[in-house]
């Protein structure tokens, strides 16, 4: 028995020790596969959508900077109002790059180096640029050499070395696209959502992103190179036919793994006209009808501006049947106003509120407000107001009894200040994933104080903007930016050849928009679910185009042409682009001091400050032309970046975490880099 | 209605959220002796459980608009770990020598599958009668995922002791572990122990004052693996946009190189009893540290992900122990027996990655402060937070209790945003002081509670004064408030009142009064030192009365005892503390042992009474 045990013991133990290692073989994930195995041809959508996402909320927060959009959302306000700048501004474009494009870079080049597709590599070097300048354009100092290779406390660059980086990226992507790919490499086709693999496009590409980034040096004596960026300018796009955009659709409401914001649509969407807080401001809707004080309006402008249903009579069933379209104006952030001036519209946000701009309800039946008003003159005021709206009213004493029709467009709230903010209309575009009614139906319907009502009606609350609805185009680079940079380039060495760049620009510009219009009426998203014609969505009439095009609102000879008028209309056309903010800082914004060519964004305030400024501590300097007074930068974002890395973050810049870090500039906005290196230290 | 807030009635009423466990453990044992020497002990244990969980969201909640129409979900876990362990004990004794050797190996399996059905939408409205149910939802809205992960653990250890007589104690074990879980290269660890005692009171003649004593000292390394997977960096689920589908990495990183953490720690003490019996003293000292924690912190998201797993850092903690027992009156009808413990802990953080100033081991930020752990001997449970700067002397070093630096541009106390530490939330010492009295059949006992030190953040006082409803904001009647320091950029003195009404220049603007006294109490919240408290406290943590009813049941055959206990605990508490109760951790955000000593917005401990019934048969 003793025995039996014994042996039975011993070949327990062995066959333990012999299967052990297979075993214990079991740590691989069955269900998630790991990085190793992924496509080449699968991670170059997934880092062309996660791009246009990261550069789509930096579109957005940078044109509240550049007076594009006004937000009544606390902290993008802080860019669009009142310079207050908040560090809550710094996180998206910093997480959504660095987590959901910079790790994924890093394994597309190598896996695709091992296989020798070298129009992948260039993909991944291209990316790698249009990145990391994104980075560098809002923070200056980023990690660079040792981000998104996992390790959790790189040590930072400035943004010399990230220029340069980037630089020598495009310079090899240039190389690599040259190359045909080794055999049994996937072909670009495969797996490429903006150019469909055309790799000629890509090198164009690949140009105009040099032309754009070698014009960013433009205050740089030594390394401002104009004839360089002309001879990228040859190579770069010649017509739209060579514009690189992303997609965006509306066929699906998959969320990403992230932010849960839709995968399939425009990232300029994702943050302008995603909910309801932003509207065109003052600066950009004047651009688009008062261009260089022709009181002209632009063609563009009935695309570009919201509209909203108004003067709706309802038939027996309650939908609409008659009905006007009542375009948008411009929320004033800039101009001097006072909260202690007689209630008008000019002085709306300084008695109401930065943020105070209400969002439009629908009136299903006729429905009565109260206004208590004690200011007499206000009071006088508000009634004319209603009276040439032609809305009845009542008074008792203090309090005005406002009828709003059944059908009617109002603000459901009782204070006063906020009766007129109908005529602010929702940049908001629906989705299916957001509320939208259909595939085609991108209009935004009120869904307040009733969820249905205006559905039901067909009553359209908004209908959006050509950039920013969930099926614009993401315009990555384009002919008419190309134009611009080469008439901006051409105005600085004197040439009248910058007239032609500068007519061709805008012409471009109209021809894009035109085209999409054109498709968009193709694939029905001018009509309403109900079947109303949305003209917003429809191509732009040809003679207001001609008008347009021979009136003041346009320089109509090289002798007329200034810096201002290229950059104006640079301006609208870039429209929701990080590029205006880029070109305002390299002008210093409003203040007249660069190469003689006068105030280039007249309008935009410098002194005085714009009426509700607050940023006393973000934006030092004591004057206009102290590069100290204007918004220069970003500041890191604390809890992602400075945190968790605070000791090479201050290394580099010991400013890095100051409240006015907002007006440090960056390398490319200084001169000189001993004026750069001296902000750092 | 996607950025309105669901009213909690609605949530109790309409919505539906539960959770089901059902939980099976057993275990078999053997024991075969084979000889009079040797012995076999075979175990196997089994433990499984499932969770189901439901949850149902009523169409009409304040969720985005995609789930207006009503939100279904329901995840099944399913766990099962089996562990399997076969050990040889051996014994001989040698004369006065005792000795013993045990080898035995263990095995331990983990299963967890996991399965997620969800879906949005319900075709049939349900207040028309449409069911609950995925079956009332068409197929697009409908989404399942399930996941599976796999542990397993080989062990193989022993352990060799002698003793000689009663008198001295040597033991010391090894054991090597075998873990799925590290990278093949590193699967295996070693960790071995040694640990000895010495009852001296043995050799010395019999004493009534030191009638037992025992010296002990022991060495122990203990290696821990790693969580399932962490070796690998893994993707998201793919995205289909166009004709196109694109597939990239998930947000946290694996680590192919990770080693196991290894706990080395070493103790010394002694148990003394006096008076045969009657006092007792037990003291112990300690030294541990743990080096090359795995971990999941979040650091910079420049490096390409949100959580990095990796060998983070060192952990060490020392610290002490006693206790002192005693009968202090020990007589037929009456009794009181004493209990009185000690102890201290130091945590601190070693080495840890280079470029990091403070680890961040939890969520837990609240106010100005972060629970945070300073690396190179810092604090482990520390606190960064936000001062007010002081006056600088000629050196530009900050004078200890100095004036205050006013910001001309604000006209208000400057803060220090570089994030020092502002305090340790680790206790000086804690103890506790037990008393049992005996009265012929009652015996009441109580235990207090005591501490002292270690910072807690009252982020509920912070939270009222920020938004005006701590009585503090209550200064002067909200009519004038004093600043008094000094000017930050040109050094001299500021004294300052702002009263409401008048308008004063601030910088290049002016401001009114009324706004600076808001502002004033919004720069007080940004002073983290206003909050923070070196918190002692006294509890009364339980006080308990039994009355036995000894006599009564001595001739009865069924009930063989009765008694009755009333228990009150958490009755009392004595503190400097000024917020409500200092034991809370954070509430929100990342709770948990992490978060201790940081109050915010946290429910103070619950008082309870029970009364119970103890009957024997």
């Amino acid at each position: 028995m003793k025995k039996s045990k014994y042996i039975i013991l011993g070949c327990v133990l062995v066959l333990a020790l012999a299967s052990c290692k297979k075993w214990l073989d079991v740590n691989k994930d069955p269900d998630n596969p790991t990085n190793q195995s992924v496509l080449i041809q699968n991670r170059v959508p997934w880092i062309e959508h996660f791009y246009q996402y990261t550069a789509g909320v930096t579109n957005y927060r940078t044109s509240c900077i550049a007076g594009v959009y006004y937000t009544n959302n606390a902290n993008p306000n802080t860019f669009s109002t009142t310079w207050a700048c908040t560090n809550a501004n710094s996180t998206t474009s910093y997480q959504t790059f660095f987590v959901e494009v910079s790790s994924n870079l890093v394994d597309l080049y190598n896996s695709a180096q091992k296989q020798g597709a070298y129009h992948y590599m260039a993909v991944a070097d291209v990316f790698h640029a249009l990145g990391y300048m994104e980075m560098l354009d809002l923070y200056g100092e980023m990690p660079y050499t040792e981000a998104g290779t996992g390790n959790p406390s790189p040590v930072p660059d400035d943004g010399k070395a990230i220029y340069n980086g980037c630089m020598a990226k495009l310079n090899e992507a240039i190389s690599l696209f040259a190359k045909t790919q080794e055999a049994g490499s996937p072909s670009l086709s495969a797996g490429d959502l903006w150019n469909n693999g055309d790799v000629n496009k890509w090198i164009k590409l690949c140009w105009g992103l040099k032309a754009r980034y070698m014009l960013k040096l433009s205050k740089k004596a030594d390394l401002y190179k104009p004839d360089d960026i002309l001879d990228c300018l040859s190579k770069g796009p010649q017509s739209n036919a060579d514009n690189t955009v992303g997609p965006g659709y509306n066929n699906s409401t998959v969320t990403d793994y992230l932010i849960s914001d839709p995968v399939v649509t425009n990232g300029n969407w994702d943050y302008v006209a995603f909910g309801n807080t932003n509207r065109i401001s003052q600066y950009y809707y004047n651009l688009l009808t008062n261009m260089r004080s022709s009181g002209v309006i632009d063609p563009r402008m009935s695309k570009i501006v919201p509209a909203t249903m108004a003067n709706i009579q309802l038939d027996a069933s309650g939908k609409v049947a008659s009905y006007t379209w009542k375009r948008s104006i411009g929320v004033d952030s800039y101009n001097p106003q006072s909260a202690l001036d007689p209630l008008s519209l000019s002085n709306r946000l300084a008695k109401g509120g930065a943020t105070s701009i209400q969002l439009q309800s629908y009136a299903a039946a006729n429905t009565n407000i109260i206004y208590a008003i004690t200011d007499n003159t206000d009071r006088a005021n508000f009634i004319a107001a209603q009276v040439a709206a032609g809305r009845t009213y009542t008074t008792t004493g203090n309090n005005v009894t406002v009828t709003y029709k059944a059908g009617a467009m109002f603000i459901n709230s009782t204070n006063y200040l906020y009766a007129g903010d109908t005529a602010y209309v929702n940049m908001r575009s629906n989705s299916i994933a957001t509320g939208g009614l259909s595939q085609t139906d991108l209009n935004w319907y009120p869904t307040t104080p009733s969820a249905t009502a205006a559905v039901t009606a067909g009553a359209v609350g908004s209908t959006g903007s050509f950039q920013v609805h969930p099926v614009s185009d993401q315009e990555i680079v384009t002919y008419h930016e190309m134009c611009f940079i080469k008439a901006e380039v051409l105005m600085r060495k004197n040439d009248p050849a910058a007239y032609t760049a500068y007519r061709a620009g805008i012409q471009a510009h109209l021809d894009m928009m035109q085209a999409k219009l054109t498709q968009w009426k193709a694939g029905g998203l001018n009509k309403t679910s109900t079947g109303i014609i949305v003209p917003d969505m429809e191509p732009m009439n040809q003679t207001d185009i001609n008008t347009y095009l021979a009136s003041s609102g346009v320089a109509q000879s090289a002798g007329t042409l200034t810096m201002s008028d290229i950059m104006l209309q640079k301006y609208i056309a870039m429209g929701c682009s990080i590029e205006n903010w880029n070109d305002m800082r390299r002008f210093n914004f409003s203040t007249g001091n660069v190469g003689g060519f006068g105030i280039v964004y007249p309008g935009y305030p410098s002194i005085p400050r714009p009426p509700l400024f607050t940023g006393q501590s973000q934006l030092t300097g004591g004057s206009p032309t102290d590069p100290r007074y204007w918004i220069r930068r970003w500041a890191l974002p604390p809890v992602y970046e400075i945190q968790y890395n605070s000791i090479h973050t201050l290394a580099l810049n010991a400013h890095a975490g100051d409240p006015n870090i907002w007006s440090m500039p960056v390398w490319w906005d200084c001169a000189t880099d001993d004026e750069y290196y001296g902000y750092l230290k | 209605m996607e950025s309105d807030v669901d009213n909690p009635y609605w949530i109790i009423n309409q919505n539906k959220l539960t959770s089901k466990t059902n939980r099976f453990t057993g275990g078999i044992n053997g024991n075969f002796k084979i000889t009079n020497w040797w012995d076999i002990t075979g175990r196997v244990g089994y433990d499984k459980y499932g969770t189901n969980d439901y949850t149902f969201i009523a169409p009409g909640s304040a969720l985005s608009v995609l789930y207006q129409n009503g939100r279904l979900s329901k995840a099944l876990l399913d766990y099962t770990y089996i562990t399997t362990t076969v050990m040889s004990n051996f014994h001989k004794k040698f004369g006065d020598f005792d000795t013993h050797l045990m080898l035995g190996t263990t095995s331990e399996n983990t299963l967890i599958a996991r399965q997620n059905h969800w879906g949005y939408n319900f075709s049939t409205s349900i207040s028309a009668g449409g069911t609950i149910s995925f079956s009332n939802m068409a197929t697009t809205n409908k989404f399942f995922t399930d996941a599976t992960t796999r542990k397993r653990l080989a062990g193989a250890y022993g352990e060799v002791g002698i003793s000689y007589k009663d008198i001295i104690y040597l033991t010391a074990t090894g054991r090597n572990d075998w873990s799925s879980t590290l990278p093949v290269e590193n699967r295996s660890y070693f960790y071995p122990s040694v640990s000895g005692s010495f009852i001296f009171t043995q050799l010395l003649p019999k004493n009534n004052i030191l009638s037992y004593g025992k010296l002990r000292a022991s060495w122990a390394r203990v290696g821990k693996d790693a969580d399932p997977y962490a070796t690998q960096t893994v993707v998201s689920s793919p995205i289909s946009i166009g004709s196109f589908v694109g597939i990239g990495n998930y947000y946290a990183a694996g680590n192919p190189d990770l080693i196991p953490e290894i706990q080395n720690s070493w103790e010394l003490g002694g148990e003394f009893r006096f008076l045969n019996g009657r006092i007792g003293l037990d003291y112990t000292y300690y030294h541990s540290e743990t080096e090359n924690q795995i971990g999941s912190p979040r650091l910079a998201q420049s490096g390409g992900f949100i959580f990095s797993t990796l060998n983070s850092g060192t952990v060490i903690n020392k610290g002490m122990e006693i206790a002192l027992t005693g009968k202090v009156i020990s007589q037929k009808n009456f009794g009181w027996d004493v209990v009185l413990n000690f102890s201290y802990n130091k945590g601190r953080l070693g080495a840890f990655l280079p470029g990091v100033s403070y680890f961040y081991p939890t969520d837990a930020q609240f106010g100005t402060v972060k629970a945070a752990s300073v690396p190179n001997g810092g604090y482990f449970l520390g606190m960064t937070g936000q001062p007010y700067l002081r006056e600088k002397d000629s050196k530009g070093v900050e004078i200890p209790n100095g004036r205050y630096q006013v910001n001309p541009n604000t006209g208000l106390y400057l803060a220090n945003t570089t994030n020092p530490v502002v305090g340790n939330r680790e206790p000086d010492f804690i103890g506790g002081f037990n008393n049992t009295f005996r009265y012929k059949n009652f015996s009441l006992s109580f235990l207090l509670d005591i501490r002292k030190g270690g910072d807690v953040f009252n982020g509920t006082e912070y939270f009222m004064i920020l938004n005006g409803l701590s009585k503090k904001t209550l200064l002067n009647d909200r009519q004038s408030v004093t600043v008094t320091g000094v000017n930050s950029v040109t050094g001299a003195d500021f004294n300052q009142t702002y009263t409401a009404g008048q308008n004063y220049t601030i910088g290049t603007g002016t401001q009114a009064g009324s706004y600076l006294i808001q502002q004033y109490w919004a720069n007080y919240a940004a002073n983290s030192y206003n909050f923070i408290t070196s918190v002692n406290w006294v509890k009364l943590r339980s006080l308990s009365l039994t009355y036995d009813f000894v006599g009564m049941f001595k001739n009865q055959k069924i009930i063989k005892g009765l008694s009755a206990t009333a228990v009150g605990t958490n009755l009392f508490t004595w503190t400097n503390y000024k917020g409500m109760d200092p034991e809370v951790s954070a509430a929100g955000g990342t709770g948990g042992s992490g978060s201790t000593g940081i109050d915010y917005l946290g429910v103070p401990a619950v008082s309870s009474f029970t009364f119970g019934i103890n009957l024997k048969f």
